[in-house]
C-alpha cells in the first residue's frame, strides 16, 4: 500500500515522509470545515444538501466561510503564528474559491480533514498548500475553548 | 418506463464502473459538494439516466459516497429531512430506504 504522500504527490505536492502523520481512518461523514471547527459527524458545505449555519450566506465565497467560522466564534486574525491560549483556522483559496481548511492544535501543529480521506496532523499550513487546495491565504482565532468558559 | 421495472445490463454497469472509478480518483480529497458533483465522470453517470439508479444505491449501500445529488437529478426525489443535510450516514439511510421501498435494491 503506498502511502498517502506517494499516492497524492500530484495534487498534495509538498507533502513528505516527513512533514505529517496520518491521525484517523478516511471517512465520508465529516470534511475539512466541520474538522476546522472541531465537528466529526457532519459534513459543512454551502451547498443546497449539506450543513451550512444559518448565519452565513450559502454561497462559496470567502466572506461567506469566515461568516460560517464567526458562527463558531472566529474572528479574522493575521497569521497562523502559534499564540498561547488561541485557536486558529487556515482557510485555503483557489481560483478564489474556498477549498479547505486547518486546524492548528494546542502543540502548535495543524490538523487537515482531506476531503473523503484520512486526517493528518501537518508542520505548518503551508504544507498541504500548492495543489488542489491552493494556499491558505485567510486565518481566523479565537480563544481556546477551556479559556473561554474560564472567563 | 418507472426505475423499477428497467433492467440491469452489462453495459451499463461497466461503464458505471468505470464513471464511478473515475470520479471516486478525483474527488476523495475534495470537500467542496459542487466540485465533487460537478466533476464530469459525476455528470456523465447523472446522464445514463434512471437505469443507473440501483447501481447507484447499491454504490451507496456499500459505502457512504456522495451519490445524493445524483439520486436527486435523476429521479427528482429527496427523502432526506432537511435536518440530516450533512449527516452523511441518515442521507445514505434515507435514500438505502427509499430504494428497498421501490424494490430497487
Amino acid at each position: 500500500m503506498r502511502l498517502l504522500h506517494e499516492r497524492f504527490h500530484e495534487v498534495l505536492p509538498r507533502l513528505t515522509a516527513e512533514n505529517y502523520r496520518v491521525t484517523s481512518p478516511s471517512t465520508p461523514s465529516y470534511n475539512c470545515i466541520a474538522w476546522a471547527v472541531g465537528v466529526d459527524d457532519v459534513w459543512w458545505w454551502p451547498s443546497p444538501t449539506r450543513f451550512w449555519p444559518e448565519t452565513a450566506p450559502r454561497e462559496e465565497t470567502v466572506s461567506a466561510f469566515l461568516a460560517a467560522f464567526a458562527s463558531a466564534r472566529y474572528a479574522v486574525c493575521a497569521d497562523g503564528e502559534w499564540e498561547p491560549g488561541i485557536e486558529k483556522i487556515a482557510l485555503y483559496v483557489a481560483n478564489d474559491r474556498p477549498t479547505h481548511a486547518a486546524r492548528q492544535s494546542s502543540n502548535g501543529k495543524w490538523t487537515s480533514k482531506l476531503g473523503q480521506e484520512v486526517d493528518i496532523e501537518h508542520d505548518t499550513p503551508e504544507t498541504v498548500g500548492g495543489g488542489i487546495y491552493g494556499e491558505a491565504t485567510v486565518f481566523v482565532s479565537r480563544r481556546a475553548e477551556s479559556q473561554a468558559t474560564a472567563r | 418506463m418507472s426505475v423499477a421495472t428497467l433492467p440491469v445490463d452489462t453495459a451499463l454497469t461497466e461503464r458505471f464502473s468505470t464513471l464511478a472509478a473515475e470520479w471516486k480518483r478525483d474527488t476523495v480529497l475534495l470537500s467542496s459538494t459542487s466540485a465533487i458533483t460537478g466533476h464530469p465522470a459525476y455528470r456523465s453517470i447523472i446522464a445514463l439516466g434512471p437505469a443507473v439508479v440501483p447501481l447507484l444505491l447499491r454504490d451507496l449501500e456499500r459505502e457512504p459516497l456522495h451519490w445524493f445529488e445524483a439520486l436527486q437529478a435523476i429521479t427528482g426525489d429527496d427523502p432526506v429531512s432537511k435536518q440530516d443535510y450533512g449527516r452523511i450516514p441518515a442521507m445514505r439511510d434515507a435514500w438505502l430506504g427509499w430504494g428497498r421501498s421501490r424494490g430497487l435494491i
